[in-house]
């Protein structure tokens, strides 16, 4: 463990204690007064002997225990109440340690979320700990802790062993040198233990790190063949072989990975054995010379003897849940990195011009835009202009940068060159959250979640019930409500409440459309929402659509043209720019790639 | 991801006990690794003698020392027990760590296991035993199943041993203190019983609430929930509903804790009494002179010993439950018996046979009734389908489409009627003759995280037939994406897998795919919405090569798009599992089918826009209103 190690840990446990100041509590008391109490027992030990010893009243012995216990039952008490207060939270700590990422997650840039890297940052975090991140940072600090108290205490107890002066007739047995000399070798040995355990611990790790490819692709394997949906393919073009070979390596290879880490870790283990089995040798001994001599009581030898074998394993356990504490530092920098992760997006101030026609005018300037990380450019030198208060569509092949478009233009991500304004002012000059009130998407794999049909529609817990059955019923779902028992809170799915129920794809699609027309936003995008479905389903859409977006500013991407046409102003993009633009009659007319487009399709129709 | 720590649904009784399972997993660990099983045995006695030299050790040394030994003779007995306790302990941790950690890769062999077994099993049966693979997979998921299974047996006998060998002890120097420790060690084990109870009855609770923080967590950082939670502003509906969970759990775990509390409280209480009792009476004995100092030492780490064993012995007796559960799980799915008939098959000459002759299928009276459902999905269909024919196979959603295509391929065998390829009914095949008579493209593709030539063509990469790998990628219109990959074929797939893997976007997906399934030289070809994720150019690229590709092949496609139908030979219209109409599509148009009802409504706009062209043409734009309304009653009629 070096600084920055306790640094990024002490950051995730700052963090966690910020809210949760009485569990840190509970956790210091537990674990200070855990390594407390075995050393009770100890002490009562010698202190009964030495007193039968000294032939004292059986009463007075049996005081000695009786308040000995007592003490030790207090506090037991006091661990036992921190304890299960702290247990309490352990138990779900995963999930409150969720809830902040959760939160990073929902609000972080919208681009970070289709970066696989920073995906993996979280991922690797929790996946790597199984009481998540904070959980198992806690836990071995409380090793750490627990152990060092108890080296302390033990130290504490010895003391007197150590600087009792003795008179000079017990000859070196008596001297400090010996005692020094006894020190210095366990400390000897101390140190060499936890020098060689972290370079073992050290070694475990890049054994682990050499298989965790492996490991990754045999959990790939292991979660595609959980679905029954892989396994139509696997079986129609047997994959089955390439699948057993594949596992018959990554087996052999991982195999032979954790018998690395295992001799590694048995070396660790073996040695921390050897020496505190050493040093307890030696302490049995010393002890046992200065007893012989009569320097110091069989009692005195009972207790310290125990002490100090409870010291050297305390050594040895904290050697050990330091080297954890490392492992763990590296999931605590993963999460710290995660949470620290900064906004790209410049967000201004200046709010959005209310507007009683929801006119708007918007301006595409010489903009480019490719994915981080990529070369080549989605969205290439587009300029394009027009009103929000008019009915558009945009057409295109494959990969022709409509869906990016779209989200350049709702600031899902920003542009890389040139600029988008509206009504004159550079869009990331406006209030975030503001700008994107203007806006209602309904997206190709839109999402709906596993909870009540009013508050999906309304995306919150308040639902106005009115608002939002008009919605449904614009979008065409009027009947279909009605049928149902529990109506607005009838719950999406199964997923997460047995008794939900199972919305078909055309009814989910109007259950969007619904939360669009709910959010009544001036500008409303649609984009490919009838690709899965069938003829008489898109019918419905399309007629719903028509009715929902009545006087409403709509903006339609499909792949249909036959669904576009009743759009005054039709955009062709083809590689990452409008190529063309005009109403259906015209664009017909000239040879572009609408017209291939269009005949494409139209041609079986006819 | 942020799974619950979730034991298994113990709903029903498993059917093995726990004795059986033990045994076992001990025969399978023994199968992959002999070390593993013999180290189970082997590190019981070196424990149990750790533990009796360790309180050993300080009795001798207060012995020798009351005695009046010589020096000599008391370092030499410190230095042999110690010698000796060294010893025990490294062939305890070491046989203790192998369990623990080269113990994990019994995972492995049983991964082999399943994976081997579920990629054998009927696919009807898989989709019936999903609980089963489910509570499966989640015991192969968590390794510590297997090594805390081996680590819990290994404990409980070192448990058995240690308390036989320090009871033994306790009886021989005082029954009384034998009798206090046991029934103190009892009433803890049913405090300790008590709050594990009703912990289990609350715990039912959290499973609901686990799932759903698990959702909301995976909602949370997935971008495409992102993009409608950005949007529609749902960052706190969301945060709000994780809170509610939170308190929720909040509430179980405490009352839950509560109970360890008050089970602790007790134990506690019990402590004290029982410490004081035996000290009092080792005090008594020691000060009356009874017993020396030495036999004092020895018997309070007697105590100490026995109730550490007892103690340990408590735990596994419920720690070992849910591996035993795992273990139970992956025994009765191995079990499962596939219902595929077991035949010969029809040997490798009728194979040639029908794929030189080409393949004929016939349904006869096809019935299919899902498990558990009253009425039946596909009813009675009966269907030729002659050599070289290409049949298109339409139907709205929920139709039966779907169902049927799985009745082809085998995946499900028709709860009456027959199917029969060449006139040989289909259970006369084995699998994988089947299989290689048979070329499906499934709308959901599974890629493999090998290189994309074995993805293609299902084979190493020296077996690649070259010249028929290209003009398949030609076919499918892959081959201008294939040549713009750096490494052509060899680049691997799977971005979870490898970080350097090739991503296709879903229409470059779905070329793919065709390409795999032309390049399997299967006489039947099978397609199901091969173009759902297609722009209307590549659309029509498929259809024009379409006739090409599946050339003296017999050919299914199915769509819900009518264009697709133009190219077949004849066309199926499939609804409510029944045959509706059959034919041409000239034959369907002419006559007032439905056929030609969803045909009209899909080519209106089309229609509509070419007729204007045409009339605009000769007349002028007066027409256009006369159109328009013409066009809203025809959508008035399919309104009905």
């Amino acid at each position: 463990m070096n600084r920055q190690d306790w640094q990024v840990v002490w950051r995730v446990i700052f963090d966690f204690s910020k809210q949760n100041k009485k569990t840190m509590l509970s956790f210091f008391i537990s674990n200070v007064l855990g390594a407390i109490t075995p050393f009770i027992t100890v002490v009562l030990m010698g202190k009964l002997l030495d007193a039968v010893q000294r032939q004292e009243e059986t009463n007075e012995l049996i005081w000695l225990a009786l308040s000995a216990f007592g003490i030790q039952f207090v506090l037991q008490l006091i661990i036992y109440r921190t304890k299960e207060w702290y247990n309490q939270k352990l138990e779900y700590m995963k999930e409150m340690e969720a809830y902040r990422l959760n939160e990073k997650s929902l609000l972080m840039d919208y681009e970070y979320l289709e970066d696989i890297e920073i995906q993996e940052l979280r991922l690797r975090g929790v996946s790597k700990t199984y009481l998540g991140v904070v959980g198992q940072t806690l836990n071995f600090l409380g090793e750490v802790i627990t152990s060092g108290v108890s080296i302390s205490v033990a130290i504490g107890i010895l003391v007197p062993m150590f600087t009792k002066k003795s008179p000079p007739e017990y000859g070196w047995i008596g001297s400090i040198w010996f005692s020094v000399l006894l020190l210095a070798g366990i400390g000897a040995l101390v140190w060499f233990n936890y020098r060689r355990s972290l370079f073992y611990a050290k070694e475990e790790m890049k054994a682990y790190d050499k298989i965790s490819g492996e490991s990754n692709q045999m959990k790939y394997y292991l979660d595609m063949l959980a679905g029954v949906e892989s396994q139509k393919d696997l079986r129609n073009y047997g994959q089955q072989k390439i699948i057993e070979t594949e596992m018959e390596q990554l087996c052999e290879k991982g195999k032979n990975g954790i018998a690395l880490v295992g001799k590694n870790l048995r070396r660790k283990i073996w040695l921390g054995n050897a020496t505190s089995n050493l040093s307890g040798l030696l302490i049995y001994l010393f002890t046992g010379l200065r007893a012989y001599v009569g320097l110091i009581s069989v009692g005195q030898v009972v207790t310290y003897a125990a002490s100090m074998i409870q010291f050297s394993k305390s050594v040895s356990t904290f050697a050990g849940s330091v080297g954890w504490l490392k492992e763990t530092s590296f999931a605590c920098r993963d999460y710290i990195d995660y949470m620290d992760l900064g906004k790209k997006k410049y967000e201004g101030t200046i709010p959005i011009e209310k507007r009683r026609d929801n006119r708007f005018l918007v301006e595409f300037e010489q903009v480019s835009f490719r994915y981080p990380g990529t070369q080549t450019d989605v969205i290439r030198n587009l300029n394009l202009k027009f009103v929000i208060g008019e009915k558009m569509a945009i057409v295109g092949k494959n990969g022709s940068g409509k869906t990016t478009f779209i989200k350049l233009l709702c600031r899902l991500y920003d542009v890389t060159e040139g600029c988008i304004k509206v009504n004159g002012i550079d869009i990331r000059k406006y209030n975030y959250a503001e700008y994107q009130r203007l806006f209602a998407v309904v997206f190709q794999d839109f999402r709906l979640f596993a909870f009540s049909v009013g508050e999906n529609i309304a995306a919150s817990k308040q639902v106005d019930r009115l608002r939002a059955m008009d919605a449904l019923k614009r979008a065409g779902l009027g009947e279909r409500m009605e049928h149902l028992r529990d109506g607005l809170d009838t719950f999406i799915g199964k997923e997460i409440h047995t008794d939900g129920v199972v919305f078909s794809g055309g009814e989910k699609q109007k259950m969007a459309i619904a939360r669009a027309i709910y959010k009544d936003a001036p500008f409303l995008i649609m984009d490919e929402p009838t690709a899965a479905l069938d003829p008489i389903s898109e019918c419905e859409v399309y007629a719903g659509f028509d009715q929902m977006v009545g006087k409403k500013t709509a903006l339609y991407i499909s792949h249909r043209l036959a669904s576009c046409q009743f759009c005054e102003d039709i955009l062709v993009f083809d590689q990452g720019t409008v190529v063309q633009r005009g109403s259906h009659e015209q664009l017909v007319k000239e040879d572009g790639i609408y017209r291939k487009l269009w005949t494409a399709q139209a041609q079986y129709y006819c | 991801m942020v799974e619950f720590s979730e034991i298994f649904g113990v709903e029903k009784k498993q059917k093995y006990g726990m004795l059986s399972n033990i045994w076992f997993h001990m025969k399978e660990t023994k199968k992959w690794d002999k070390k593993l099983f013999y180290y189970q045995w082997l590190c019981i006695l070196p424990n149990v003698a750790v533990s009796f030299l360790e309180t050993l050790l300080p009795a001798e040394l207060l012995r020798g020392l009351e005695n009046g030994w010589h020096i000599k003779k008391i370092a030499a007995e410190i230095i042999i027990l110690a010698l000796l306790m060294w010893i025990f302990h490294m062939i305890d941790s070491g046989m203790n760590r192998y369990l623990q950690c080269e113990g994990r890769t019994v995972s492995f062999h049983y991964m082999k296991k399943c994976f081997h077994k579920i990629m054998d099993l009927d696919y009807d049966r898989l989709e019936q035993e999903q609980k089963k693979i489910g509570n499966t997979w989640k015991a192969l998921k968590d390794d510590y199943n297997f090594t805390g299974m081996m680590l819990s047996f290994s404990i409980t006998m070192q448990a058995l041993l240690g308390i036989l060998g320090y009871g033994f002890l306790l009886a021989k120097n005082s029954i009384w203190i034998l009798g206090i420790t046991v029934c103190s060690l009892i009433l803890h084990f049913f405090l300790l019983l008590l709050a594990k109870k009703k912990h289990r009855l609350y715990h039912v609770h959290l499973s609901s609430d686990a799932k759903e923080a698990a959702y909301l967590s995976r909602q949370s950082m997935e971008s495409v929930s992102g993009k409608d939670i950005r949007i529609y502003q749902m960052a706190d509906w969301l945060l709000e509903k994780y809170q509610d969970v939170l308190d929720r759990m909040d509430k179980i775990f405490k009352k839950i804790h509560n109970w360890y509390f008050l089970s602790g409280l007790g134990n506690n209480s019990i402590d004290l009494i029982s410490n004081l009792c035996i000290y009092s009476y080792l005090i008594l004995q020691v000060s009356s002179g009874a017993i020396t100092a030495a036999t004092f030492v020895f018997l309070v780490g007697v105590v100490r010993g026995f109730s550490i064993y007892f103690n340990y012995l408590f735990r596994q007796m419920i720690t070992i439950n849910p591996f035993c559960a795992a273990i139970g799980y992956i025994r009765e799915f191995l079990e499962i018996q596939n219902q595929w008939k077991q035949t010969d098959g029809v040997g490798e000459a009728q194979l040639q046979k029908i794929a030189e002759n080409g393949v004929k299928l016939e349904l006869r009276n096809v019935s299919f009734i899902y498990p558990g459902n009253q009425t039946p999905t596909l009813d009675r269909i009966s269907l030729v389908i002659s050599p070289g024919e290409k049949l298109a196979l339409l139907g709205l959603n929920g139709a039966g489409k779907t169902t049927l295509v799985k009745l082809i391929c085998g995946f499900y065998h028709p709860t009456e009627g027959e199917i029969l390829l060449n006139d040989i009914p289909i259970e006369q095949f084995t699998r994988e003759e089947y299989y290689r008579l048979v070329s499906v493209l499934f709308q959901d593709c599974t890629m493999l995280p090998v290189s994309l030539d074995e993805n293609l063509t299902g084979t190493k990469e020296m077996e690649i037939d070259r010249k028929r790998l290209s003009l398949v990628l030609q076919l499918s219109g892959f081959a201008k994406r294939y040549e713009q990959i750096p490494q052509k074929g060899n680049a691997l797939l799977v971005k979870e897998v490898h970080k350097a893997a090739e991503e296709f976007s879903g229409g470059e997906k779905q070329k793919l795919i065709f390409a795999r399934a032309l390049y399997k030289a299967a006489p039947l070809l099978i397609l199901d919405e091969p173009t759902a994720a297609l722009d209307p150019i590549a659309e029509n690229e498929l259809y024009q090569n379409y006739g090409k590709a599946a050339k003296g092949r017999t050919s299914i496609y199915i769509s819900h798009r009518l264009s697709s139908t133009r190219f077949c030979d004849r066309i199926i219209l499939l609804e409510h599992g029944r045959i509706l109409e059959e034919g041409t599509h000239k034959d369907l148009l002419s006559a007032n089918t439905r056929y030609a009802q969803l045909f009209i409504i899909q080519s209106q706009y089309y229609k509509k826009q070419e007729e204007q062209r045409k009339k605009r043409e000769q007349m002028g734009d007066e027409l256009e209103e006369a159109e328009e309304s013409k066009l809203e009653r025809k959508e008035g009629i399919f309104d009905e």
